[in-house]
């Protein structure tokens, strides 16, 4: 494996899709060369910072509206809940309110 | 219960069990759609019309394949329907807080994520959307969702990657 093939890699090693196949290569490769080793490093950091940087939260509007639309529909539809499912439904309904993921 | 059981289910008519599936997945599709757009009120409209359109598309559905690579399917192009109708003004994501008064570690890192989420908001929005995708889904499954094949998935994650490391290290030398 060359510099530019292990580059090519680095992605798949940091998200846990390297094939198994390559494993040995690139473990040769990351031995024997500094600085790839150093770009994996680098990379591993941007790749650290990016999973930690969006946990943006929908509004808590969003369960309200979602509830609506979808008693909306089943209303529209003459759909009743049957009574052995409406406690599970009215738990997810008040459980999901205060659901911050 | 598996979500491919489900929406078995759905399609039988208990239109409730909708629920089940919203509470599993809203938030992973909601943060891919904040991604992809970097606009609040247009990712919860989408997620809502996700939810609505598999509600009316549940016959649709190949309950052989992965819920949540169809779901993102039509997440994905509902995005492209709000992107290419909407005369609203872009509406900006908040930037992340600014660093609170403590010790210089977490104060470093506070630094670190602000360079990244500007370099996040220098990307495009495929690649946004990519480089979110690809934090929990295999390219195989990515693959079906931005219509290419699983090897250019992965061609372009790395690619996304390496683009999203440039910028951040630009920022981070200038200080900005």
């Amino acid at each position: 494996m060359n510099c530019e093939e292990f580059s090519k890699l680095i992605a798949s090693v940091l998200n846990g899709q390297i094939e198994e196949e390559e494993i040995a290569p690139m473990e040769e490769h990351r031995e024997h060369c500094e600085a790839c080793r150093e770009e994996l490093l680098r990379q591993a950091e941007v790749w650290s910072l990016l999973k930690s940087v969006s946990k943006v939260q929908p509004s808590p509007a969003l369960h309200g509206r979602f509830f609506a639309m979808l008693e909306q529909q089943m209303t529209e539809r003459g759909y009743v809940i049957p009574d052995s499912e409406k406690a599970a439904y009215q738990k997810l309904r008040n459980g999901t309110k205060n659901d911050g993921g | 219960m598996t979500d491919a059981q489900l929406m078995a289910r759905i399609q039988a008519g208990q239109l409730h069990l909708l629920a089940v599936l919203y509470k599993r997945h809203y938030l992973k599709l909601f943060r891919v759609l904040i991604s992809q757009t970097r606009n609040l009120p247009m990712s919860e409209d989408v997620v809502q019309d996700t939810f609505l359109a598999i509600l009316e598309g549940c016959h649709t559905y190949n309950t052989s394949l992965p819920f949540d690579s169809w779901m993102y399917g039509i997440a994905y192009n509902k995005v492209k329907e709000h992107l290419h109708g909407t005369t609203q003004p872009h509406c900006e994501m908040p930037e992340l807080p600014d660093p609170s008064p403590g010790p210089h570690e977490q104060h470093q890192k506070a630094e670190h994520l602000r360079y990244m989420a500007r370099a996040l908001k220098a990307m495009t929005p495929k690649e946004r959307v990519l480089l979110e995708l690809c934090k929990n889904k295999k390219y195989k499954d990515i693959a079906p969702i931005i219509g290419c094949d699983p090897g250019t998935v992965k061609h372009r994650v790395n690619r996304a990657l390496k683009k999203l490391r440039s910028k951040y290290d630009a920022l981070q030398r200038r200080g900005v």
